[in-house]
């Protein structure tokens, strides 16, 4: 909904007021008037409340969940339409200095926003805003499970597992005990702000923001751990999470300095960071005795407690003109002291070793520095140097935690415990870019950027990365403007030690120096040597003032080593056309289409032994080629035959189609593989709707949309809650449908 | 492979350089390097009345609108329109030379007209000497200002709602020149960003701002937070730990594997599972086998293919908490 200005008060004080002005247009372009038709132009700049309300009916053609996955409208029939704007800005020569708004958005839709406004010029500012964001994830899961209590979800109580069987074809009476359910959450978001000026230069920002989401989540929950014994089963897992977020600044500004220093903290909390379930399978070999249905349980750790309170400071520093200086840093605490839950919930499990901390007592000090300076050296010519330091501290404590595989096993020994690998690491980045103006309003760009990357506890400890762009800005003339950009990096690590990971977890000793967990031959795409290239274009043309026509590019390739195994290379190109045609004031039709290629090549090889892990006939190749074609359309007619005497008619039509295609091609040396089927997605959107004014003051619109989503995903589409022998899946489909929503809607303006 | 003394090299250059382009900067503008105009008396019109003889409603360049805005107050001393701000002429310059006819009967534009053939400093400069609210205080030198944008590439001062400022109008001003944004706002996996139309089918929640600061930010990509992973914990705090059990990709980036915009795998994935994990788990036995279309039915049924995939197992992949974690299952 767009925010209309009403008219003038009344039409014919409109009319009094045109006339008025026109016979006197010309004249105040020569000459100076009289003191009374000065004031009947001021009267038409008057400010004046405009405000309005939207009330109508949604129809929706069919049940879908997933159309309304944000909106919230899933339900076939009527839903109430209520959106409204009511404000009230004051007069702009009265003096009058405070404004405000309140406006509501689809507020009988889970998807509704309130936002509130208050401005008293100059002096301060209130906000609030709530929106409520839906996510429907799918409506057709299937599941046994029951909920028994918060965090415990129990099989239902004529569940039967057939004796001597270990994985879902022993479950006899599954399809008994399927009951339906929906995979979905609410976020509801309070957002409170104030700023309140101190004086001319002191200014204090606060603002609160309350976010709960809750709903719940698909989760894989296991029992079992070693080879294949795991079994899972996948159960709507609790979200009951709330954050707070408080941030308040001080900041001070005067003409040449401004700095500021505040807080930021960030609170979350879950209801319910345990989730207990009961085991539906049989006994598997290699698990404990007792630990199958129905006495075993299960227990997974949700997310837990954690803070993040941060402290910032700014400043900056005009030198004369042309020059200025600035650095914000900050210094931050992340921490997290939820008690840790046993190693197993099964107590006929054998436990030789408690817990070593009675809480994890997790704590990452973060550090953050930008410093920047900018400065014209010349008319022309400018400079723009930046120094980023970004680190990560973890001091989280490190202890061995001899484990319990999938609450099925007995504890292994403590020299096969585990040790925790709390990650930091320090990031410098330098970079330094010039510009020259030519031509009136063009520039040329050039620059270069150094970072520098250490890290503990993974395969590389440092990389570097060194890049260098030029880029041209061709600007000043009214048909037309063109935008490029070309970056080239390349990022060197240091020696790659494949099982520095591995052997940092294990007690000294205990593994080889040459044990490795992944191949040696991999190179994670994150810590290995790359080569970047990248442009991005935009120009655009416009030949005349009724015609615009643009044409964006992009285009970025990121090039590893192919004698090391894991991704290859990826590239990705990206191509939109777009165009403008307005023939005639109350006309427009606008256009685009957009395509986009991802392709990425990666390659592995499959062992399990070292023998195997040295077979080159044991590599495999994956091709991966996604192709995204976007179109649209849209003609829009406004204020139709007014000139007729007809009250005011809109009315326009959108077309909107996007089509994915995802193609995985999967070869292998010796290995026998067959072919994927294409993941496609389909979203058609057509829209037609008009708007009639009925009065001055009210109008009717009506809106047809007819909403078409086709997708096919290989590992949704027939699969059933016992498809797969040790998973119990949900059995949900990809997100299909094909339906119209009605709308109608009479709007008032006051 | 570059052995690690050279990369010092490489680093003491880069730190030489930037130190020496520092200082040059600091010393101040070259002799000369600012315009020096013959100062004169500015020549200003006789204010908003007159500009509003021409500029008013059904004109062909009405700013009536901007008397609805924040801007148009005269009771507010920083307002253009407050006494002796001069009015239009606060942000156009003085325009009494705008006002008479050429002998051609053409008109002289007034000294700032923020038109496209204008150079952006000098637009924004007007902007600026008013401006220097906090949320600019990263516009020297960021991605928007190299590029030369000027404040009306942006906003639209003249109109009594300035599209940019609302979150459902917002996005469209942004894919003016982010096409691949727009696009990528269409997929069927994506953050609730406002889509082409009003259409419920791309119902708008967040808006371009939630995350950017489009006048610059501290964070890469005018992010509002310090790093990205910083800003993705304002709305998925659930993922930031610190946890027992850490995921060190995670931990360092969430684009590591996700896409914030739009994505074709469920969850803004960058790549289908389970060839994304693969990418970077390569173990021995299930973890390095090759999965394809024999493990999908009818040819098979293979519990990494079908499902969630890998996270049918490992499910805590942003982290887990449970003492026997460290495979990310618990």
């Amino acid at each position: 909904m767009q925010p209309r200005i009403k008219p003038s008060s009344g039409i014919a004080y409109g009319i009094l007021a045109f006339v008025l002005l026109t016979l006197t247009a010309t004249a105040w372009g020569q000459d100076e008037e009289a003191e009374d038709k000065k004031e009947e132009q001021e009267k038409e700049v008057r400010s004046e409340i405009a405000s309005e309300v939207s009330l109508g009916v949604y129809y929706l053609s069919e049940d879908s969940f997933r159309y309304g996955k944000y909106s919230g409208l899933t339900d076939e029939g009527f839903a109430p339409l209520v959106d409204f704007i009511w404000q009230k800005r004051p007069e702009w020569d009265s003096g009058d200095t405070v404004r405000w708004r309140l406006q509501g958005w689809r507020l009988g839709l889970d998807s509704r926003r309130l936002a509130f406004d208050y401005n008293d010029q100059g002096t301060q500012k209130f906000r609030f805003d709530f929106r409520s964001i839906p996510n429907n994830r799918f409506s057709d899961g299937m599941t046994p499970y029951r909920p028994q209590q918060p965090g415990l979800w129990n099989l239902a109580p004529e569940w039967e597992v057939a004796p001597g069987s270990s994985n879902t074809l022993g479950f006899t009476n599954l399809q008994e005990t399927l009951v339906r359910l929906n995979v979905d959450t609410k976020r509801q978001w309070f957002d409170l702000g104030y700023d309140r000026r101190l004086g001319s230069n002191w200014k204090l920002d606060v603002d609160w923001k309350h976010e709960t989401k809750e709903g719940n989540r698909s989760l894989g929950a296991i029992f079992g751990h070693a080879a294949s014994n795991p079994r899972s089963v996948i159960l709507p897992a609790p979200v009951d999470w709330t954050t707070d977020i408080v941030e308040a600044m001080f900041r001070y500004t005067a003409g040449r300095a401004q700095f500021g220093a505040g807080v930021y903290a960030s609170f979350f909390s879950n209801d319910e960071s345990i989730l207990t379930f009961q085991n539906a399978y049989g006994y598997r070999n290699g698990w404990a005795p007792g630990v199958e249905y129905p006495d075993a349980y299960g227990r997974l750790a949700l997310a837990p407690d954690n803070s993040y309170v941060q402290i910032k400071a700014y400043g900056g520093m005009n030198f004369g003109r042309s020059t200025r200086l600035t650095a914000d840093v900050s210094y931050g605490k992340m921490r997290q002291d939820e008690g840790l839950l046993p190693y197993t919930i099964n107590p006929d499990l054998e436990v030789h070793t408690p817990v070593p901390l009675q809480s994890l007592d997790a704590e990452v000090n973060t550090a953050m520095v930008n410093l920047r300076l900018t400065s014209q050296l010349a008319r022309r010519l400018g400079l723009a140097v930046n120094y980023h330091y970004d680190d990560r501290d973890n001091k989280t404590p490190r202890a061995v935690y001899p484990y319990i595989g999938g609450d099925s096993q007995d504890q292994r020994r403590f020299e096969q415990g585990r040790i925790n690998r709390p990650y930091s690491y320090t990031k410098h980045r330098a970079d330094a870019v010039m510009t020259w103006r030519f031509a009136r309003a063009s520039r040329l760009r050039a620059g270069v950027d150094y970072s520098d990357y250490s890290r503990d506890y993974q395969e590389v400890r440092d990389s570097d990365e060194l890049g260098w762009l030029v880029g041209v800005s061709l600007r000043g003339w009214s048909q037309g403007s063109l935008n490029f950009d070309y970056r080239s990096s390349e990022r060197d690590v240091s020696e790659y030690v494949g099982n520095v990971p591995l052997v940092s977890s294990y007690l000294p000793g205990t593994v080889d120096e040459d044990e490795y967990e992944n191949h040696p031959l991999l190179r994670k795409y994150f810590l290995t040597d790359r080569d970047r290239d990248e442009f991005r274009l935009r120009a655009d043309y416009a030949p005349a003032a009724t015609v615009n026509v643009g044409l964006a590019a992009s285009y970025a390739e990121d090039d590893y080593d192919d004698n090391y195994f894991g991704l290859n290379s990826a590239k990705v190109r990206s191509v939109s056309f777009d165009a403008g045609w307005y023939p005639q004031e109350h006309i427009s039709l606008t256009a685009f289409y957009t395509k986009e290629k991802y392709d990425a090549d990666q390659s592995a090889r499959g062992f399990f032994n070292d023998a195997s892990a040295e077979d080159p006939a044991n590599d495999w190749f994956v091709d991966t080629s996604d192709k995204v074609d976007t179109w649209h359309l849209a003609v829009t007619f406004t204020d139709l035959g007014e000139e007729r005497g007809w009250k005011g008619l809109d009315f326009g039509l959108d077309y909107t189609f996007s089509d994915t295609r995802n193609n995985i091609d999967v070869t292998a040396v010796s290995a026998t593989t067959g072919p994927l089927p294409t993941l496609q997605s389909k979203l058609r959107t057509f829209t037609l709707w008009g708007s009639a004014r009925l009065s001055p003051n009210s109008s009717l619109r009506l809106a047809a949309e007819s909403s078409d989503l086709t997708t096919s995903d290989w590992a949704l589409d027939g699969v059933e809650p016992d498809t797969l022998a040790n998973v119990l899946l949900l059995g949900e489909s990809a997100a299909n449908y094909d339906l119209w929503l009605i709308s109608a809607s009479w709007r008032y303006q006051f | 492979m570059k052995p690690f003394p050279d990369r010092v090299h490489t680093f003491n250059r880069a730190v030489t350089a930037l130190t020496l382009l520092f200082w040059l900067a600091l010393a101040g503008p070259v002799h000369g390097a600012e315009e020096v105009e013959a100062e004169e008396a500015p020549k200003y019109s006789k204010g908003v009345r007159q500009c509003m003889t021409c500029h008013r409603e059904g004109r062909e360049k009405p700013a009536h609108e901007i008397f609805f805005t924040t801007m148009g107050i005269k009771g507010d001393p920083n307002s253009p329109f407050a006494e002796g701000n001069h009015d239009c002429e606060a942000c156009h310059g003085p325009s009494a030379d705008h006002l008479r006819r050429q002998p051609d009967g053409s008109r002289l534009p007034p000294p700032v007209t923020f038109r496209k053939d204008e150079p952006a400093e000098k637009q924004n400069e007007a902007c600026m000497s008013c401006h220097n609210e906090s949320h600019l205080f990263h516009w020297p030198g960021s991605t928007h200002d190299l590029e030369g944008n000027s404040c009306v590439d942006c906003h639209d001062v003249h109109v009594a709602d300035d599209p940019v400022l609302a979150l459902e109008t917002q996005p469209g001003v942004c894919y003016q020149c982010h096409q691949e944004q727009r696009a990528q706002f269409l997929r069927q996996s994506r953050h609730p960003v406002q889509g082409t139309t009003a259409s419920l089918s791309h119902v708008g929640l967040l808006a371009c701002t939630d995350c950017h600061q489009p006048h610059g930010g501290p964070g890469p990509a005018n992010l509002i937070r310090n790093t990205i992973n910083e800003q993705c914990y304002d709305c998925h705090a659930e993922k930031r730990g610190p946890f027992l059990w850490e995921h060190a990709p995670v931990q360092e980036d969430c684009s590591n594997c996700h896409v914030p915009h739009g994505s074709n795998y469920e969850n803004l994935l960058i790549a289908r599972q389970p060839y994304l994990c693969q990418q970077c788990h390569l173990a021995d036995f299930h973890v390095s086998r090759v999965y394809s279309g024999t493990g999908i039915p009818p040819d098979g049924r293979d519990q990494r293919m079908l499902g969630k995939q890998c996270m049918n197992c490992h499910v805590q992949v942003h982290g887990s908490n449970h003492p026997s974690g460290i495979t990310q299952t618990r």
